[in-house]
């Protein structure tokens, strides 16, 4: 059988073609593709395409010179469309947390008072806090935004659990 | 009346030499080299930035620090040719021709000069070595009046104790300092002021907004905080169509010492203005040797750049000696902290004592490299049950003394636990060495470098040279690598 035209696939496919699209990975791509954009569409709810969705869009890209103008420029766009959806819902949720973990580092810099003369591990523990800081005023996207605060986070724990201890524990 | 004069003239004349015996200073004068250079010379010991004026300068007996610019001879004439000079040989950017004349920026030097009272030397540059030589002439007698002779009278103080905690962090930052720079055993670093505020904006989203607001800097104690998002800085308007990235910055370097701070930012939707004072950190002169020649007896020592990192973790020591000295009631004086060879006394681990089934447990929270604990096979999360066939003392200060009675070389035994498994390890103790040094912190420069800071115009001129000479040896330059927010 050949390769189902992808308009196909926008209907219900019959047995045959259901039988073709488990055992041939192009069409299964397709319709990967053009599911997952009508799912989006009349759900209103993203999910994450698999990872080959991607690849296929470059090489939908590479096709559309060859084929149809049509049927394709309206899949492009759909797939645009989803695409631009996902990476704004996607940035959506990295900015979430980044502005939570602005909130959370507030409440613990506001706990941290460098009132006493700080032993050499205690010390190490503000370098340690300068240098992920120095990485986080360079220009960085906001994925790396997230791991930098976070590990902030965890190094103004560290400090906070370390001040007023009545005891040196570096030995 | 014949006797009368002549015994009024003997006493001016006796007065006079004895006026000039009570100064005393020794007499400095800077001798060119034939090569096509023109130099200038910045005698930063006085309160007042100051050229060489004339051939001879006059110091008060003691350490100085010296900024020699070395222009190329043709470089010099079009710089000169671009700006007027004051009478006071100021440079000030007050004409620019009309020709647009280049020029290669100096070289910077920064020296520290040892000066005894009453003797003449002749500073000079070696031949092509790019070091400079401070030669003793003669004796010479002091006939300078006061306002002539630069810099105050250093007042050394050799018996300077740190508190354990401050000598422990730089006596390990010495033996760092060794190791990674083992051809500088002699250093000066002259003042530096930092800059770092601690605001650190989100330049990503080209938004004023704070990420993060460093502990306990200006930025903190001006009342910001991480989420913030300023709105306004002093009287400028900041807005996200004309984002500035180093809004910060352009800010702070319109600011006078002791001028008044103020941002405006949104916090949970209100509209808040901080008010605060714009007092910058002044780090010290500093220096330091690795020789056994006392730094104070070195006739003139050259500044070289230090490791960023090291130098930023000096810096901020350095702060914090600043204010133990403050609270001894030392902050004008030159004070000296001496160290001899000595053992690491530490193991290079930290942890807690936790009770199991009623017995002492160090559970291992960090190792360091390069250790004695690191050697011996210590790993993070090990719980220590047993030293040398005995278990735990109560509290972590019977461990701590149980530790430090192990004499180097000797071979001792951990027993410890790692995950369900119960695991013996033993080495010869090798404690790590400290290097012997001294180290001089010139605590007066601060109060020089403040007053220096106030008169804007002077300061700014000093600045620009010293940034001439960022990549030569000024030590300006090591603050300025800092990939903080408010270096520049």
């Amino acid at each position: 059988m050949n390769h189902i035209d992808r308009e196909r696939m926008l209907s219900t496919l019959n047995d045959e073609e259901m039988n073709h699209l488990r055992a041939c990975p192009f069409c299964k791509d397709d319709y990967d593709v053009v599911h997952l954009l009508i799912e989006g569409k009349n759900a209103m709810q993203l999910i994450a395409p698999p990872p080959k969705v991607w690849e296929k869009i470059e090489a939908t890209r590479d096709k559309k010179q060859k084929t149809r103008f049509g049927v394709y420029s309206g899949l492009a766009a759909s797939v645009l469309v989803g695409f631009v959806s996902i990476m704004t819902w996607k940035t959506h949720l990295l900015h979430q947390d980044v502005n939570a973990l602005i909130s959370k580092n507030t409440a613990l810099e506001l706990q941290i008072a460098n009132n006493e003369v700080l032993n050499y591990q205690q010390a190490k523990i503000y370098e340690e806090l300068q240098l992920i800081e120095e990485k986080l005023y360079l220009n960085q996207p906001p994925k790396t935004q997230r791991v930098y605060l976070k590990k902030r986070q965890e190094t103004m724990l560290k400090i906070i659990k370390q001040q007023g201890a009545k005891y040196e524990n570096y030995l | 009346m014949k006797i009368i004069y002549k015994v009024g003239l003997l006493t001016s004349f006796l007065s006079l030499n004895m006026q000039a015996a009570e100064n005393q200073c020794s007499q400095l004068t800077f001798e060119e080299t034939k090569d096509k250079s023109h130099y200038q010379i910045y005698a930063n010991g006085s309160n007042n930035l100051r050229t060489f004026k004339k051939s001879n300068e006059y110091f008060n007996p003691g350490q100085h620090s010296v900024t020699i610019l070395k222009w190329g001879k043709e470089d010099w004439v079009n710089y000169s040719r671009t700006h007027k000079f004051k009478k006071t040989n100021r440079i000030e950017m007050l004409h620019t021709t009309k020709r647009a004349l280049s020029w290669n920026q100096p070289k910077i030097f920064n020296l520290l000069i040892n000066v005894e009272a009453n003797k003449k030397y002749v500073l000079s540059e070696l031949q092509k070595d790019q070091k400079f030589e401070l030669t003793h002439m003669k004796d010479s007698m002091c006939m300078e009046n006061d306002e002539n002779i630069i810099g105050p009278d250093t007042v050394s103080v050799d018996k300077f104790t740190l508190p354990q905690k401050l000598q422990y962090r730089l006596d390990k930052l010495m033996a760092e300092l060794k190791n990674n720079n083992e051809n500088i055993s002699v250093n000066f670093i002259p003042f530096t002021s930092v800059l770092y505020f601690g605001a650190i904006p989100n330049l990503n989203n080209k938004s004023t907004k704070l990420l993060a607001v460093t502990p306990n800097s200006q930025a903190s104690l001006l009342g910001l905080r991480a989420g913030d998002k300023i709105v306004k800085l002093g009287k400028t308007e900041l807005s996200s169509q004309q984002f500035n990235s180093n809004f910060i910055l352009d800010y702070l370097k319109s600011l006078k010492i002791n001028d008044a701070i103020e941002a405006t930012i949104i916090r949970d939707e209100n509209e808040i203005t901080l008010k605060g004072v714009y007092t910058p950190e002044i780090i010290p002169e500093y220096s330091y040797s690795f020789s056994k020649e006392k730094i104070n007896e070195q006739p003139i020592i050259s500044s070289m750049n230090l490791d960023n990192k090291i130098a930023l973790k000096l810096s901020k020591l350095l702060i914090e000696i600043n204010q133990n000295a403050m609270n001894q009631g030392i902050n004008r004086e030159n004070v000296v902290i001496s160290r001899s060879n000595q053992y690491d006394g530490k193991f290079g681990m930290t942890g807690n004592i936790e009770v199991h089934n009623t017995q002492s447990v160090f559970v291992v929270e960090n190792v360091d490299d390069n250790s004695p604990a690191s050697r011996v096979g210590l790993n993070i999360g090990d719980r220590i049950i047993q030293l040398n066939n005995k278990y735990l003392q109560k509290g972590i200060q019977g461990f701590a003394h149980d530790l430090s009675r192990i004499k180097n070389n000797d071979i001792y035994e951990f027993r410890i636990v790692r995950g369900d498994e119960t695991k013996v390890l033993s080495r010869t103790l090798v404690r790590n060495l400290l290097p012997e040094y001294q180290f001089s912190i010139n605590f007066g420069s601060k109060e020089r470098a403040l007053k220096l800071m106030a008169k804007y115009g002077e300061y700014q001129t000093w600045k620009k040279n010293k940034d001439r000479g960022r990549n030569s040896v000024s030590h300006t330059s090591n603050t300025k690598r800092m990939p903080s927010p408010l270096s520049n």
